[in-house]
């Protein structure tokens, strides 16, 4: 009987163990991140204001780096040898940093007749952050990449730029027929720091963007070109400074944080060593004596006051004439506490309406188009009017010459025009082989700038059979494989004094 | 479940049922006549009749029926003398055994505290006693474990000297996740032993781990408990081993005692970088980068304000000055001198200091210890305080109950502790490439007239003095570790016990960047304020049946159940932009951060334990344990796992063996150990960036993908093992051999930047680590009172990563140049980056400048990981006097050096030096069309081109990607510790009011009887880690110097 009742004992033990074992309950609001939003309790704007303010940014940022000694618009004393192989990363991690989030965007608003607006310009910037990572490796996933979290791809495939480029020409195309299609909507407001929810200025941006793309794989995909052309170009476009796609940075002084400020005004806060300018962009300056370089650039500190910008790749030996003080650095525009950090300017479409024009895609006047490009970048920089017309008699500006000559001055007035936009200017120059660029005798992989950024390490170790397909069918992983666009003959155009040192 | 319950009641009755069955009953309590505690697992037999007997319960005690005619009880129990007691009239016999001195009769503390034979183990563990890491000690007590135990990997971290984290590692890393470390057991209780807010391979703070705060004066021992089957019963956390901590208690029965240990020590860098001494900043082996100025009519250089890289001209004596500090004048173009860096430092100190009151009455025990830790670091201003008071009391209240209390509350306080880490910001990057021609002294006024930093350059590296002397971080912990425990005996078979214990400590921590500190962020200033509150508490309950199961079989059966809260939360603020000039208060920040998070988790488990004994030669451990855990998926909150052990001593049963064994034991085990996972990984979100931009929010998704069925890992082990003691005990063979995966490993992987996330938590994979561990301990010379002792321990770990997700061939550990990866069918801790291009003949291919080139692709260049550990300590003891040392050596693995990185991008290092154009050329070849040299179908010449300087050497590794170059074997073989002890004897002490006197004198980290050649040269120890994780043991990412330390002992009791 003690037995029996001992028995009991143990038992309603053994039970009470059990019980308090399996007492789970609350596990699962206890494994709830309490700092994390759920789907349903973030807001689509709050997500657009990220991607718009870290993805302009960047774009403006990189330009101090590779990119923007690759375009020309910048250059480094401390860089050595930049034909080098080297890990280009960025902007490749902008999957990470801006499309995810898009698409999160784009999905969110999916189903939503309230957001059909917003889900259109989530569509728009989709694309403008896709061609530059596109235009800077080539092949690149795009259809089956950032896909969210329920139907996430591992490894995606590589697509070719040119189905990625017929889709973003399409996604222009929609998008701007979706924008204010349904009348009134929820609008991203103020959280749209680009346009602040204006449609008619997303429908122009969109237009515009769709110009600039396809113009750029005209050499590659004419008649694709010529569709989207002939489709878009009697369409809103933006015409007018005052309808730049653009972003201010904050005043320093009331700014959240040193990274909404100008990072050049930052560098200089404590830099010795002043920010150069690329030889290439002073190279077709100089010549026609432009009224920007003022506003452009700082000149030489020799006595010289020289706007001459600092070679690539010089070797040993050659660095002497082009010492510290003795070349010209980034100017007022760039110093200045704010800057405004350029989308997408009036004169660039311009440039583009004359190119397609001179193509005679189009029946516009090539010539009036080229005039009035150039005429919106002195407006937008506040040239003095009379500094303007003596520019535009130059004889290195008057659209004159051969054909050849003439498209030279078209390309070279646009690249000034899109001044310290990196990826535009390295892309053009790619596209079009203008300005020509003077090259140092140190020895690089290869002994031109290079056509494109070699895929990021990490996709040999994450993505290994994908990227590596995609290698093969590009014509392998290197710095001057040509992406599909690039498809002009005789590129690169060796500079005229690519024999004599200096070359000025 | 049901299998639980079943063999619960059929062991229970087992016991009840024999308990009944004999005639006369005879009880008592078995206690040690050398600290008055009970014994368990005393044998006790009828003398003239083996087959009737018993061994003690937990707590000492026993029961036994005789039969009527017995005359006497036999209690014996290995590492005791064996005792015969008459019996008489009274059924109550309470024997005191005494200490024997045979070797081999080991007592160790095993799982929930239990002391056990050693002999009767069915694997393989490692006890340590309190002098091996009193006397030559660490302020982290688990450093002192290198080379001391089989199987065990330490590294110290080596952030920031005193009160840093330290990495444990049994049996190699098991885990991708990062956590390998063992689960730290003290008397009982878990402790929580993260590094939180660890380093990272860039920068941060190393504000110390668990193991740390404890004092070790308090340690009476530590069990290693080395893989599953010995932590089987500790669960989730026990699959990486255990350690078991008992701390000392006051004896019963004895009156006041006092203990005092008194410990100083001095360190000094015993390993210090090396420079070239001829060659100034610049590139192209000439003097280009500089400008020139005239001063009082004579041409002096100026160095520019941007330069670092020291690939210039000679040094040679020309008048120099500095651009970005002209208030040094015109110097000569010079090399410093050597000890320029090393006269940086000061010679460190610690001293510490405890005094113990132990007592105690018939039924209670008590003692109450103090100790203060003083230390000063090698670096200037930074230092670290550790006050402790631990509390221990306990008391048999009455036949039936008895209850055991403790707290122990430690107060540490750091300061100024160093950052390091690969950043550029950092001190000992500031002096590593500190450019040859800058004398320190200059840099000693370290404030410019407006506030800002003196340097000889802009941005970083910083000036260090303005590093040690303006950079100000402080940090207190307060922590407490308690325990309360009751046990109540229901009969002399049937014992409960319950037991709650808590660890809980809260960091306050301040640091600061000065204002004038270059950076935008930087130039005006930041400060931060960061409070962490972490508790870990552990409630247990534990029902324990003992006794016989009939006249052979004896045993123990026990079953448990645990509840575990972990929570930690960081409150914090961090500011930006100060107002107020050298007013360092979040109060005056301009734009200030907040910082806030809340982690909670809890497992609650039961589990069983049964120990059954065959005679007194043949054990069988039996063990269960189910968890439940928050952490895990909705529908796999609950796993179950089970381990078995054997331990077979031949020698008892068997006259085969020849004479010279004395004892034989042949062991194996299996088991499993589940483990959960980190708490939030099951479901994704979004969430706000800390910086709004003009007003506005901004907010991006996670960057991981969750994993909403997570399973819990599960590692299964084997282990087989014989322990042999030779030639009357003076050898001592303990062999052990393991083999254990780890399956469904809970791991984020890293995926393609293109799937827009970092990485995904995924259940898959498997990593198996098997390998051996050897103990050798012999005596090889007695003589009268001298004897000399050799031990020796050899441990060898293959780790092989078996799968990973299916997809995945690789899992990026840590990212860099030499990528640290876990890579199917290679071992753990792969180093993978980019080799020198070479032909098939492996000659080095140049391109057609003479320059290095890079392979094709990346290829693994070594692995982070030792293939051989060990330990070698001899002793020699003469009377009271004591000399022993340690050498510890590892021998194999590799690690990415960033300090060659460094030395060799910046062109500071020793191996720089040899910059004659002929020394220039890179042995290799040139593909060539017409050259003489054929190769796998290709013809080469013999590269004869010169290179500049920086081309040959900083091309030839960091700036040409090329990670082989940094690649460095990581063997060494170090005089890890000296110790000479002198126990005063005891007619010395009659005149004293002491009846123990010990006075050592320690050295440790003495020096490197071998280290790679490479490392030699640079000056640099293959032994430092930024953190604590797997992957940063393959990292030497700028540490400081290694430190040797000297020091004296004292212990004194009366």
């Amino acid at each position: 009987m003690q037995l029996f009742n001992r028995f009991k004992k143990i038992t309603a033990f053994t039970m009470i163990i059990l019980m308090v074992g399996a007492c789970t309950g609350d596990f699962e609001e206890m494994n709830t991140n309490p700092t994390l939003l759920t789907e349903d309790g973030v807001q689509t704007s709050v997500l657009f204001t990220s991607v718009l303010k870290h993805s302009i940014f960047a774009s403006y940022e990189n330009t101090g780096g590779r990119v923007g000694e690759f375009s020309q618009y910048y250059a480094s004393q401390a860089s050595g040898n930049l034909f080098s192989t080297s890990d280009y990363t960025s902007p490749f991690n902008w999957y990470r940093d801006y499309i995810i989030n898009i698409n999160e965007i784009i999905r969110l608003t999916a189903d939503d007749p309230q957001k059909t607006d917003q889900n259109a310009m989530a569509r728009i910037w989709k694309v403008w952050v896709y061609h530059m990572m596109t235009d800077a490796y080539g092949d690149i996933p795009y259809f089956e990449a950032a896909l969210g979290v329920d139907d996430v791809i591992n490894q995606p495939k590589y697509d070719t730029q040119e189905a990625i480029y017929t889709d973003m020409l399409n996604e222009l195309k929609e998008a701007a027929t979706q924008l204010g299609s349904l009348g009134d909507q929820e609008s991203f407001g103020n959280s749209d720091i680009l346009y602040q929810g204006n449609v008619e200025s997303w429908e122009k941006l969109a237009n515009s963007l769709r110009l600039r793309l396809a113009i750029r794989v005209r050499f590659a995909n004419e008649s694709l070109a010529s569709q989207h052309i002939t489709d878009v170009v009697n369409a809103p476009l933006i015409d007018k400074n005052s309808e730049n796609a653009s972003l201010e940075t904050l005043p320093p002084s009331e700014s959240e944080n040193s990274s909404n400020v100008n990072f050049v005004y930052n560098r200089n806060l404590t830099a010795t060593t002043p920010m150069f300018v690329g030889f290439a962009i002073t190279d077709v300056m100089i010549p026609t004596d432009d009224p920007r370089m003022p506003v452009f650039f700082t000149p030489s500190q020799d006595g010289e006051e020289s706007y001459r910008g600092r070679p690539i790749q010089l070797a040993q030996g050659q660095k002497e004439p082009y010492g510290q003080e003795m070349v010209a650095s980034v100017g007022p525009l760039l110093n200045a506490d704010i800057y405004e950090i350029i989308v997408m300017n009036a004169a660039e479409v311009f440039f583009l309406r004359a190119e397609a024009a001179f193509a005679n895609i189009t029946g516009e006047d090539a010539e009036e188009l080229y005039l009035m490009g150039i005429q919106h970048s002195m407006e937008q920089y506040n040239v003095d009017e009379s500094e303007v017309a003596d520019f535009l008699n130059e004889e290195g500006v008057v659209l004159e010459g051969s054909d050849e000559e003439q498209f030279e001055k078209i390309v070279t007035q646009k690249y000034i025009a899109m001044f310290f936009q990196g990826y535009q200017g390295w892309a053009e120059m790619r596209r079009t082989g203008y300005p020509k660029v003077w090259i140092g005798d140190e020895k690089g992989v290869v002994d031109h700038i290079p056509r494109r950024f070699t895929y990021p390490n990490d996709e040999f170790l994450k993505n290994e059979e994908n990227v590596a397909a995609a290698a093969s069918a590009i014509g392998g992983d290197e710095l001057d494989t040509k992406v599909w666009w690039d498809k002009r003959p005789g590129l690169p155009f060796e500079h005229p004094m690519q024999d004599v040192f200096p070359p000025n | 479940m049901r299998n639980l319950f079943i063999i619960t009641f059929a062991l229970i009755f087992a016991f009840a049922g024999t308990a009944f069955a004999q005639q006369r009953t005879l009880t008592g309590t078995v206690t040690s006549a050398s600290d008055g505690l009970p014994l368990p697992g005393v044998t006790v037999v009828v003398q003239g009749s083996p087959g009737i007997g018993t061994v003690t319960n937990a707590d000492g005690e026993y029961s036994l029926r005789a039969p009527e005619g017995a005359e006497a009880l036999v209690f014996s129990f290995i590492g005791m003398k064996t005792q015969t007691v008459n019996l008489g009239s009274s059924n109550v016999i309470n024997v005191v055994l005494e200490t024997s001195t045979e070797a081999l009769d080991e007592v160790v503390v095993t799982a929930f505290g239990i002391e056990r034979q050693k002999k009767a183990l069915g694997y393989s563990m490692q006890e340590l006693k309190a002098e091996e890491f009193t006397e030559a000690r660490e302020t982290n007590v688990a450093n002192s474990l290198k080379g001391k135990v089989a199987g065990v990997h330490i590294n110290s971290s080596s952030s920031g000297g005193a009160g840093g984290s330290s990495y444990v590692v049994i049996r190699g890393n098991s885990s991708l996740t990062g956590d390998n470390k063992p689960l730290f057991i003290v008397d009982g209780v878990p402790i929580d032993n993260r590094t939180i807010d660890q380093p990272n391979s860039f920068d941060g703070y190393d504000y110390g781990d668990g193991i740390g705060n404890i004092n070790p004066d308090n340690i009476a021992s530590m069990s290693v408990l080395k893989g599953p089957s010995a932590a089987a019963l500790y669960g989730a956390r026990g699959a990486n081993g255990v350690i078991l901590i008992t701390t000392k208690t006051g004896k019963r029965g004895q009156g006041i005692g006092v203990e005092v240990n008194s410990n100083f020590t001095f360190e000094n860098p015993s390993v210090n970088p090396t420079f070239q001494n001829t060659w100034g900043g610049g590139y192209d082996d000439d003097y280009s980068a500089f400008g020139t100025t005239t001063i009082d009519g004579e041409e002096v250089l100026v160095w520019p304000g941007w330069l670092l890289d020291q690939w210039g001209g000679r040094m040679d004596g020309r008048p120099i000055i500095y651009e970005y500090a002209p208030e040094w004048g015109v110097q000569s173009y010079s090399p410093q001198p050597v000890d320029n860096i090393k006269n940086f430092y000061r010679t460190g100190s610690t001293f510490s200091n405890t005094v113990a009151i132990s007592g105690g009455t018939e039924k209670s025990a008590l003692r109450l210890s103090v100790s203060d830790m003083r230390n000063e670091s090698i670096v200037p201003n930074s230092s670290l305080k550790r006050q402790s008071i631990s509390l221990r009391a306990s008391s048999q209240v009455s036949k039936k109950l008895f209850v055991d209390a403790k707290i122990d509350y430690t107060r540490q306080e750091g300061n100024n502790r160093v950052q390091n880490g690969i950043s550029l910001i950092n001190l000992p990057a500031s002096l590593e490439i500190l450019p040859r021609s800058v004398d320190l002294e200059w840099m000693k006024d370290y404030r410019k007239e407006d506030g800002r930093m003196q340097n000889y350059k802009s941005g970083v590296p910083f000036n260090p003095y303005w590093i040690t002397e303006r950079f100000k971080n402080n940090d207190t912990r307060d922590r407490v570790m308690g325990l309360a425990r009751v046990k109540y005996d229901f009969t002399n078979w049937l014992s409960i016990q319950g037991r709650t214990g808590t660890d809980f400590y809260t960091d306050r921590r301040f640091a600061m960047i000065p204002q004038g500190t270059p950076g935008a962020a930087r130039i005006n200033g930041q400060v931060q304020n960061t409070m962490w509150n972490v508790k870990e508490e552990n409630s247990d309950v534990l029902l324990t049946a003992t006794g016989d199961l009939s006249a052979d079989f004896s045993g123990t059966f026990s079953l448990g159940a645990n509840h575990l809260n972990r929570e930690q939360e960081v409150v914090g603020v961090r500011g930006e932009n100060l107002d107020v000039p050298e007013i360092y208060h979040i109060n005056y920040a301009a734009q200030v951060f907040p910082r806030n998070y809340l982690e909670q988790k809890q497992i609650n488990s039961v589990y069983f334990t049964g120990q059954l004994a065959y005679k007194d030669f043949l054990f069988l451990d039996v063990t269960g344990r189910n968890d439940w855990s928050s952490t895990l998926g909705l529908d796999n909150q609950s796993f179950f796992y089970p381990s078995v052990s054997v331990g077979y001593l031949f020698t008892e049963t068997f006259d085969l063996n020849p004479g010279f064994v004395t004892f034989g034991k042949l062991r194996g085990s299996y088991a499993q150990a589940g483990n959960d996972a980190n708490p939030y990984q099951t479901k994704a979100g979004y969430s706000y960036n800390s910086i709004a931009f003009n007003g506005l929010r901004m907010a991006t998704i996670t960057s991981r993908i969750p994993l909403l069925d997570l399973k819990n890992e599960l590692t299964t082990s084997y282990e087989i093992g014989v322990d042999l003691r030779l030639f009357n005990n003076r050898l001592g063979i303990d062999l052990t051999y393991y083999d254990q995966s780890t399956r469904n490993q809970i791991i984020p992987i890293e995926v393609s930047a293109a799937t827009g996330f970092s990485n995904r938590m995924i259940n898959a994979g498997e990593i198996r680590n098997h390998g051996f561990e050897l103990m050798l301990n012999s005596t090889v010379l007695k003589l009268g009172q001298f004897q000399w002792n050799m031990d020796l321990n050899l441990s060898n770990n293959k780790s092989e990563v078996v799968s990973l997700a299916p997809g995945i061939d690789s899992h990026t550990l840590l990212s860099g140049d030499g990528t640290i990866e876990a890579r199917v069918g290679e071992s753990y801790g792969n180093i993978v980056g980019f080799a020198k291009m070479r032909n098939e003949a492996g000659q080095i291919v140049v391109d057609e400048n003479g320059k290095w080139q890079k392979a094709e692709s990346m290829t693994v260049l070594g692995n982070i990981q030792p293939d051989l550990l060990g330990g070698f300590t001899n002793t020699f003891s003469y009377k009271g006097l004591s000399l022993s040392g340690l050498l510890d050596f590892r021998i194999g693995g590799q690690i990415y050096s960033y300090s060659k990185y460094d030395q060799m991008a910046k062109g500071t290092g020793k191996f720089t030096e040899a910059r004659d154009p002929e020394d220039l050329i890179v042995d290799g070849v040139i593909e060539d069309p017409d050259g003489d040299i054929v190769v796998g179908g290709k013809t080469y010449r013999k590269n004869d081109i010169q290179l500049l300087s920086h081309q040959y050497y900083a091309e030839q590794g960091p700036w040409g990607g090329i990670a082989e170059t940094m690649v460095i074997d990581a063997d060494y073989v170090a005089f890890r510790e000296v110790s000479l002890g002198y126990s005063f004897p005891a007619r010395l002490l009659e005149k004293t009011p002491f009846n123990n006197a010990k006075l050592s004198i320690v050295g440790r980290n003495l020096f490197y009887l071998y280290r790679d050649p490479e490392f030699k040269v640079m000056g640099i120890s293959p032994e430092t880690a930024f953190n604590t994780e797997a992957y940063a043991q393959g990292v030497e990412a700028r540490g400081l110097p290694t430190t040797r330390s000297f020091g004296f002992n004292l212990f004194l009791s009366f």
